[in-house]
């Protein structure tokens, strides 16, 4: 194809889908504010299977039917919908989207919790049984960053912070799980802390990964 | 005819011209998340892919999907199934938009541009991957 023909295609198909469709010539939908939000669900369903189909929990949503994401992180609200992991005889844990946890460097510090470094975002947090507010970093047993957009040198090192912020570097142990993410980690506390990218470029960033437990993962939204 | 560094320079350009007429605020999302340390054949491909991903996003295609996957592994209390994936916002975005929660299935069909787009840039991929061996 020539370039003109490439650029006529583009046009047309923009033209044809914007008359066509009626869709306003900017959308009513923000899409900064629900960027990424579609993927952050559609992970949550990946994580489910893996959970349901490698470890054996059953998942059930509970206070609604919807999923709730939200535009901005904060504390787990009580009142918002949960997924409760179950291993058949007991809730063991529970799953929130969006939500912040309180960082080991304020739990080292002493400090009140309430200052802005004192904790960190995850898409997808796994944590203990009935956590309110923001649960300490050991409460973690599942960590979970999504992006729907390229992958780069900066977001590398944003999770290599929150993995500073989760745990110590140590020598690999047990996590809470069987098989899926993994068996052992090289961090105490012992949460899994895992990136999920629409980028195939994650896969570049692993090597630091392996050193201080982070698993990146190649999932495509298509 | 093989793709020239210009060529995929003015392309990048149509397309911007494009999102600018009818998306102008996913041009400016797409802008702030492009690499800009790539040549203009990879910069071409990686600004087709974003939009690709970010149409896709605000497609119902998507959604369908996406509650496809949560109800084959997620129950709900009442056995019914997970009926839609809500963005909540914040107090002070309720105020902008107007709006407590956006409903992620209510997105328009986007499926066939998709289609189309997705496409192009396969074309191109060709094209550009023809051009490397060529040289």
């Amino acid at each position: 194809m020539t370039k003109k023909q490439i650029r006529d295609r583009i046009t047309t198909a923009f033209q044809q889908y914007f008359s066509a469709s009626g869709i306003p010539v900017a959308s009513l939908l923000p899409t900064i504010v629900t960027a990424g939000k579609l993927y952050e669900a559609y992970i949550l369903g990946i994580i489910a299977e893996h959970l349901t189909r490698d470890e054996g929990y059953t998942l059930t949503l509970r206070n609604g039917n919807q999923i709730a994401l939200k535009s901005s992180p904060g504390p787990i609200n009580r009142s918002y919908p949960v997924v409760e992991v179950s291993n058949g005889r007991s809730c063991v844990a529970e799953i929130w989207t969006d939500v912040e946890f309180l960082s080991l460097s304020a739990s080292r510090s002493g400090g009140t919790g309430l200052n802005r470094g004192d904790y960190h975002e995850l898409d997808i947090m796994m944590v203990d049984v009935g956590q309110n507010g923001r649960p300490s970093h050991d409460r973690v047993w599942l960590g979970v960053e999504c992006k729907n957009t390229g992958y780069n040198k900066g977001l590398l090192k944003e999770i290599l912070g929150v993995r500073r912020e989760l745990s110590y570097l140590q020598d690999p142990r047990s996590t809470r799980f069987r098989r899926w993410p993994r068996s052992i980690v090289p961090a105490d506390p012992n949460s899994c802390l895992l990136v999920y990218a629409t980028d195939k470029a994650v896969l570049e960033y692993q090597d630091p990964g392996q050193v201080f437990g982070i698993d990146f993962i190649h999932q495509d939204f298509q | 005819m093989a793709l020239s560094n210009d060529d995929c320079v003015d392309l990048v350009r149509a397309l911007q011209s494009l999102l600018r007429e009818y998306e102008p605020e996913m041009l400016g999302f797409i802008e702030e998340r492009i690499r800009r340390d790539l040549s203009p054949p990879r910069y071409l491909l990686s600004y087709l892919d974003q939009l690709l991903e970010m149409f896709q996003e605000h497609s119902r295609s998507g959604g369908d999907r996406t509650l496809r996957q949560l109800n084959q592994y997620i129950r709900t209390e009442d056995g019914r199934p997970i009926n839609r994936v809500s963005v909540m916002l914040s107090e002070t975005d309720r105020e902008i938009y107007r709006t407590e929660a956006v409903d992620l299935s209510l997105l328009p069909d986007r499926h066939g541009f998709i289609d189309e787009l997705r496409a192009i840039r396969d074309n191109i991929r060709k094209e550009l991957d023809l051009n490397e061996r060529e040289r």
